[in-house]
């Protein structure tokens, strides 16, 4: 009888020591995220540099000679822009017998409109927010540009009959 | 405290930033006869080919070239971060002209 009882004891010690780290175990692993500046990335467009730009002043050409080739053009150039990807972050996550870490990715996206003269007439930052990427954040903005102004007027030109 | 500026620091020194590079004699010496109010257009696409891109008309071109540290620039279609951005006058004389790193 005493002999059952040791062996109970031991088997409950042994069932809370196991619970115990198992506990721990799952306490102890998870994610850690730790935010940054964005950095890293190519082909960054800096928010100095379009600042610089004087709304209404400004023309494309001027815009072009300053940032390149963009990586979009829609509506015959009255929409352009330009994208890359940084890091705003890292991830860490571990436990019980192994991890893994890596960067946060943020793609960024900067679009421009321009106006009939091919001024600057608009422009905006676009990253993802909530489930929304930043193209499809892009292309509504497009739509809400386009809807308040369907389309461009024809520019005046002296045309002889 | 330090510690925190050294690993922000080093973290924003790896962006590459769009910007405008200075145009190096040796390296870029097929673009050399570029000359801002002399060159005329024909006598850039003669030399360098068809541009990669158009704008209003012609008005302003770029081209997509590569780097190549014995060539210098090579004119092709394939996309290496460079742009050569030539903006025209109406009588098709070169009026800036500007390489960007990172397009």
């Amino acid at each position: 009888m005493i002999l059952v009882s040791k062996k109970n004891t031991i088997i409950n010690n042994k069932l809370i020591i196991g619970i115990f780290f198992l506990l721990a175990g799952i306490s102890l692993s998870g994610c850690v995220i730790i935010p940054t500046p964005a950095h890293g990335g190519k082909g960054v467009v800096s928010a100095e540099v379009v600042q610089s730009f004087i709304l209404g002043k400004t023309t494309r050409a001027e815009v072009l000679l300053q940032l390149g080739s963009p990586n979009y053009r829609f509506d015959q150039d009255r929409f352009i822009a330009y994208d890359w990807t940084q890091i705003v972050g890292y991830w860490g996550a571990g436990g019980q017998g192994g991890g893994d870490a890596g960067g946060i990715k943020d793609y960024r996206i900067l679009c421009m409109e321009f106006s009939q003269d091919n001024r600057l007439k608009k422009y905006k930052f676009f990253s993802q927010r909530w489930f929304k990427g930043a193209a499809e954040l892009m292309y509504e903005w497009i739509q809400e540009q386009k809807q308040n102004e369907p389309t461009l007027p024809e520019p005046i030109t002296n045309k002889s009959t | 405290m330090r510690k925190l500026i050294f690993f922000f620091l080093i973290v924003t020194g790896c962006t590459q930033y769009v910007r405008p590079v200075a145009q190096k004699t040796e390296l870029h010496e097929k673009i050399t006869f570029l000359k801002d109010g002399e060159t005329r257009r024909d006598e850039v696409i003669a030399r360098l080919g068809n541009p990669n891109e158009i704008y209003e008309g012609g008005h302003i071109i770029i081209f997509r070239p590569c780097e190549d540290k014995k060539e210098g620039l090579i004119f092709s279609n394939i996309e290496c971060g460079l742009s050569l951005v030539l903006v025209f006058t109406i009588e098709g004389v070169l009026e800036k002209h500007s390489l960007i790193r990172g397009r």
